[in-house]
């Protein structure tokens, strides 16, 4: 648990204090993902770069979200890394990016009462969603990713980015309406 | 109400609605995460190596450090990326091998590296040996990022900038001082063609690794080694500013390669 107040921290201070606090939990991360220790150590690295980009981001965030921006950053950088190491590799990113492409007749936001309780039951159905498109919006909506960034992680286009969000908001807004999982 | 206004409506209802729940979804998971975390923290058996530490606090010191450099407008690793112009690669519609030394006598041309990946910074301990690809390859690599090995370097260099993109490898190394060296790797094919900065150099025939090379020293004191594996079609570079000549044909020397060949 972080104890000092991070807001009277400076930049340098806070991204530190973040570090000290995290970096098990950044590390024990990217293990999921590559067993060799220094590349282990080249993600949380990498991971520690882009949060020092974000700082303002991460200044916002309360301490739950700020945990989840850290370990949702350190698993989007162990992802890329993957990719980046080439065609032995693609098999183990395909399996944590892999988004059933079907076309899907969602239900129109006019058809949905977005109430309360709707939320919750979208946040309930959420571990049941695809790893991939969970990762896409996680990465849109909450690490604020921007298209090409998501396309560098996806292997695709920015417009094809576009395309997979739309899907993706479908699929889930379905499986919220429907409560059950889309084989 | 027009379609198309109602249509960008809902999209922007759906996606205000989709980054409300995954702030809260984030929140759900974030209490999941801080009680690992707490359980991490206890745990003697989940303590990260000490140099991963010290390498995550130069980071964060030296992104000050450059801020405060780059401030005060003093020379900083911008201005000596902005002299270090290396390398541009073009894949061409001609049949063209690369051939070293020969070459480029003939050709003068100017180039301009990219740099696309973040600035970073790491300490390399003394003795410390990559102990993997000593089993892999059996070369004492000392420092060992974006593919590319040193089984020598001198001392006081840490590595502040890196990239794998696909097409090349490239790290660079710097000194407190303000002097470093950068090594750059690409396997080429018959199609690729490499322009390398040879305005206004002294060229030397060196051998590198048992490979013929060239030796480019330029009248501003950078030097540049630069030859070709024939066997793997793969070109290496490596630049120094402010070093040596015999160390930076050291460094070329033990130079490791991990890369894959395309």
């Amino acid at each position: 648990m972080i104890t000092k107040k991070l807001d009277v921290l400076n930049d340098q201070e806070f991204i530190t204090c973040v570090c000290e606090e995290y970096i098990r939990l950044m590390y024990y991360t990217a293990q999921k993902y590559v067993s060799n220790p220094q590349q282990c150590e080249d993600i949380v690295q990498d991971s520690l770069l882009r949060l020092m980009g974000k700082v303002e981001t991460l200044r916002a965030l309360n301490e739950p979200a700020l945990a989840s921006y850290v370990v949702a950053t350190v698993r989007n950088t162990s992802i890329n890394f993957l990719r980046r190491q080439g065609i032995e590799e693609q098999k183990r990113t395909e399996t944590y990016l892999r988004m059933q492409e079907q076309e899907l007749e969602a239900p129109s936001m006019d058809e949905l009462i977005i109430s309360r309780e709707e939320r919750e039951r979208l946040r309930s159905i959420w571990p049941q969603v695809d790893s991939g498109v969970r990762i896409l919006l996680e990465g849109k909506y909450f690490l604020g990713q921007d298209d090409k960034q998501l396309a560098q992680l996806f292997g695709c286009s920015p417009a094809s980015i576009r395309m997979k969000l739309t899907r993706a908001r479908r699929k889930v807004l379905k499986l919220m309406k429907e409560g059950e999982v889309v084989e | 109400m027009s379609n198309l206004r109602h249509e960008k409506l809902v999209d922007a209802y759906e996606k205000a609605l989709f980054a409300l729940v995954l702030e809260e979804v984030a929140e759900d998971e974030g209490e999941q995460l801080l009680k690992l975390n707490a359980a991490l923290q206890a745990d003697p058996d989940a303590e990260v190596p000490e140099q991963l530490k010290q390498r995550c606090s130069k980071i964060v010191q030296a992104k000050a450090t450059k801020e405060k450099l780059h401030r005060a407008a003093r020379y900083s690793r911008k201005a000596f990326r902005s002299v270090t112009v290396a390398v541009f690669i073009c894949v061409t519609l001609f049949t063209t091998v690369f051939a070293v030394s020969s070459d480029f006598r003939r050709h003068t041309l100017n180039a301009v590296i990219d740099v696309f990946d973040e600035y970073s910074v790491i300490t390399i301990q003394k003795d410390y040996v990559d102990k993997e690809m000593l089993e892999q390859t059996g070369e004492h690599v000392i420092a060992n990022h974006y593919n590319i090995g040193l089984t020598w370097m001198p001392d006081g260099y840490e590595l502040t900038d890196g990239w794998s993109n696909g097409i090349g490898d490239f790290a660079e190394y710097m000194s407190a001082e303000e002097n470093g060296f950068n090594l750059f790797i690409v396997p080429m094919n018959e199609n690729s063609m490499m322009q390398v900065d040879t305005e206004d150099c002294e060229q030397v025939e060196v051998t590198v690794q048992e490979h013929s090379a060239t030796l480019l020293r330029k009248s501003t004191g950078r030097l540049t080694v630069i030859w070709i594996d024939e066997d793997t079609q793969v070109f290496y570079q490596v630049l120094g500013n402010g070093l040596p000549e015999e160390d930076l044909l050291k460094i070329a020397d033990g130079l490791v390669w991990t890369g894959t060949i395309r």
